[in-house]
């Protein structure tokens, strides 16, 4: 088969925008059922905060479908430009940029999820700490949300990349794709499991919440360093193979 | 295209799928149990605000060590892609 003739171009471009978005969705489906759920059990318990806790959720759940939100704006990418014909490395690179972003957006949606989850309980049970603590889950889920832009910045250096046709560069594109998203995965589930535990006690103890927010960063900055190694190594690949 | 490749450029091409492999999921490991450790200490933190330093610094202490494998995954990949000849 030619990896490069206009129909197999044409074959990739639905199957990247496929992945990117089917896989893309996944994450952020599973984290907003989650948030929602939690939501639905703090409005069960504390019926008289339930317009505290709908808001609440509503913020949080927006939030964590902004990583689905890439993975389909890439996907439209990937679908309308099927790449240059003749250029069997190119078309590889779109797979890799498909994956990356598929499989990277994952982990930041579900991490997302769960701290608008435990924002939404734990305003249920404080209603009048509702301010510091969509603050913390708002703060802990921009942090949680990087390694999903991680994804989408090589994401996009793949499809735009201008690239001479090879064996080894293919196999390089389609590694650093695979090395990104694979990546980004446990770096958004980390972050937002810590962005979670925060935004659960900061409404339960407010006096503490500086040295809370003050940890979170902490501990959120050196579990991105993971990402980050996946980011240079994904970029080793791209530009110095 | 042309499929046939020479021996070095098939062994090029192995270094650079495993030196991706080999980073992607190293960090699977260190990256939730960082987050994890986070995510505890940020509890404990926020029970005792008195004992904030000592928490920061066993939690940082425990997420050098966990980040360690994620280091050597670092290592190996960059020796895959420059030293791999």
């Amino acid at each position: 088969m030619n990896l490069a003739s206009e129909t197999s171009l044409l074959l990739f471009s639905y199957v990247n925008a496929a992945i990117a978005v089917g896989l893309g969705s996944l994450g952020a489906a599973l984290g907003i059922g989650i948030a929602t759920a939690r939501g639905v059990h703090a409005i069960k318990r504390q019926p008289e905060a339930s317009g505290v806790v709908t808001r609440t959720l509503l913020i949080g759940i927006a939030v964590s479908e902004s990583p689905a939100i890439f993975a389909l704006v890439v996907g439209i990418i990937l679908l309308f430009n099927p790449g240059e014909a003749g250029n069997a490395t190119h078309t590889i690179a779109l797979l890799g940029a498909g994956m990356s972003i598929g499989i990277g957006t994952i982990g930041s949606a579900l991490g997302e999820g769960y701290t608008a989850g435990h924002a939404c309980e734990s305003v249920g049970r404080q209603p009048g700490n509702e301010a510091i603590t969509i603050r913390t889950m708002l703060l802990g889920q921009a942090v949680a949300e990087s390694p999903a832009i991680f994804s989408l910045v090589i994401a996009m250096l793949l499809i735009f990349v201008n690239i001479s046709e090879s064996v080894v560069h293919m196999a390089a594109m389609l590694s650093a794709g695979l090395c990104m998203g694979i990546g980004a995965v446990p770096a958004g589930l980390g972050e937002g499991f810590a962005a979670g535990m925060a935004a659960k006690n900061v409404a339960r103890y407010p006096k503490a919440q500086g040295p809370i927010t003050r940890t979170m960063l902490v501990g959120q900055a050196v579990t991105e360093s993971t990402a980050i190694y996946c980011f240079v190594v994904a970029m080793c690949l791209i530009y110095l193979t | 295209m042309d499929i046939a490749m020479t021996g070095a450029e098939v062994i090029k091409t192995a270094a650079v799928i495993s030196a991706g492999f080999c980073m992607g999921f190293s960090c699977l490991g260190p990256g939730i149990g960082e987050g994890y450790a986070c995510g505890k200490a940020v509890e404990a933190i926020a029970k005792e605000p008195s004992q904030a330093g000592s928490i920061t610094r066993t939690m940082l202490v425990g997420q050098a060590v966990t980040e360690s494998p994620a280091i050597y995954a670092l290592v190996i990949s960059l020796l895959l892609l420059f030293v791999v000849k």
